[in-house]
């Protein structure tokens, strides 16, 4: 696991300056608004993950390394993760800078859950299909994000009178389950494709 | 304890089967898998390294059922593997590459890395989209070779290279199995490289194992003759086995031991013993 986590580390190094650059215009300019909307850039992380594995051939050598099958798609998890709590922690600091006092803006939690469920639901898909269908799944992942969003939105601002909190709660639940088994579903699906 | 042993091992893919393969590769031999293309031999090696589940029979590597997905993945720490393209990520060095590899193998020897980044004459600051084929290539052999390895698997490893460096790289391998503990399982089209340094042969066509032989043993086996009509008939029964008849010449695959002592019989090379076998006629 650490040797394929420093691998995309290192080759995707410039990829993540540019993102850190996006997430930090947008938490500077909208706050949390903005960081939310960087968020949704973090399921495009392992599809670049998996592109550059695709690109130099890797993919073909990997299955043939001793790295446990787990981590091969793991790894992709984590870089999502990653990118979605970077997102988050530097929405919160854009906030709370420019209020001067420590801010949680009611959009950042929502906006984590909503990832955290599109990332499940896409990345077994993504392992499944490749980069070149896995881009078009990214696209219409990113639409169902903002409907998503969107809906909880509608749902917290009380038309449907349920708590903020603990459907906020429910929600990061919900993401935190659905990735658990999402792991288990793409690391089947992955390597089904790898080793057929 | 055998290095690789393939019993019963049968894969199909769409039309292309895979069928009945048994073969043992044993402890301190370079064993040379030789086969058109399509004729199965990456396959094989993917079942070896555990990349693929054979339909049917058992593929044991280095002791380890390759059906048994975790221990195998322990097992591939002393395995080193070059495929036909490096298949290294390509926006890496080759100082970054080898601090990648760190990471994968527990027995990762930093030193013999670097010693064979210099002796490969490999740019580390360069990135490996940036190297030619034969570059690559040879990084990938520097990686396969710096884990203290006890099985080197080496798809087409060879391909791409130029003669020289090919030798170097041939007597690279050589130095690995010097080690009675090591071995080699080595696919190529280049049948002159696996003559240089394979101590077994073992000819794959349309995925079957035709045969698996001792090289010394196949050369002193096997003759083939360039004769004219009256010459072919002239042979005793038995000892012709293949037959191939081209641009009025009659080529032939004999037995050595049944050739009569006028029919001058010299070095035969394995590629024209694999080529009567495949394009020859069987003689009845």
């Amino acid at each position: 696991m650490k040797g394929i986590l420093l691998k995309d580390m290192m080759t995707l190094k410039r990829t993540m300056l540019l993102y850190l650059v996006l997430i930090v215009f947008f938490a500077v300019s909208n706050g949390g608004s903005g960081a939310a909307f960087a968020m949704f850039y973090s399921i495009a992380m392992p599809v670049n993950m998996i592109a550059v594995d695709e690109r130099s051939r890797f993919d073909r050598l990997m299955p043939m390394l001793p790295v446990r099958r787990i981590d091969c798609v793991l790894d992709k998890y984590i870089g999502a993760w990653g990118c979605l709590a970077l997102a988050a922690v530097l929405g919160i600091v854009g906030e709370s800078v420019k209020a001067g006092a420590l801010v949680l803006s009611p959009v950042i939690l929502p906006a984590v859950a909503v990832c955290l469920v599109s990332q499940a639901i896409t990345l077994p898909l993504l392992f499944k299909f490749g980069v070149d269908q896995g881009r078009m799944i990214y696209m219409i992942a990113i639409i169902v994000m903002a409907g998503l969003l969107g809906a909880l939105g509608s749902l917290i601002d009380g038309q449907f009178f349920v708590p903020a909190q603990w459907l906020t709660a429910l929600a990061l639940l919900a993401g935190v389950a659905l990735n658990a088994g999402s792991i288990l579903v793409s690391e089947r699906v992955y390597l089904g494709r790898l080793t057929a | 304890m055998n290095a690789i042993e393939l019993s019963h091992v049968g894969k199909r893919y769409g039309d292309f089967a895979l069928e009945d393969v048994n073969l043992t590769l044993a402890q301190g031999c370079i064993l040379g898998l030789v086969g058109e293309n399509g004729a199965g031999k990456s396959t094989m090696i993917r079942m070896i390294l555990g990349a693929c589940r054979p339909d049917s029979g058992t593929v044991t590597t280095l002791g380890c059922d390759t059906a048994n997905a975790d221990a195998l993945a322990d097992v591939r720490q002393d395995v080193g593997v070059v495929l036909d393209e490096a298949c290294l990520p390509d926006e890496l060095t080759a100082a970054q590459t080898g601090r990648f590899f760190s990471g994968i193998y527990k027995n990762w020897d930093a030193a013999a890395f670097d010693a064979y980044v210099k002796r490969f004459d490999l740019p580390p600051a360069k990135r490996v989209k940036e190297y030619s084929r034969g570059t690559k290539m040879k990084l990938a052999i520097a990686v396969a070779m710096s884990h203290d390895a006890k099985l080197l698997v080496l798809d087409e490893a060879t391909g791409g290279l130029d003669p020289i460096v090919r030798d170097e790289i041939l007597d690279v391998f050589n130095e690995f199995t010097r080690d009675e503990t090591h071995a080699i399982l080595i696919s190529s089209h280049i049948v002159s490289d696996l003559e240089k340094i394979c101590d077994y042969i073992a000819f794959l066509h349309k995925g079957r194992l035709l045969l698996v032989e001792e090289k010394d043993a196949l050369m002193d086996k096997y003759a083939v003759l360039q004769l004219t009509e009256a010459g072919y008939a002239a042979l005793p029964a038995g000892c012709a086995l293949r037959v191939l008849r081209a641009h009025g010449a009659v080529q032939v695959l004999a037995l050595r031991a049944l050739l009569p002592a006028d029919v001058p019989a010299g070095h035969t090379a394995i590629e024209d013993i694999m080529l009567l076998l495949t394009k020859g006629d069987a003689v009845k």
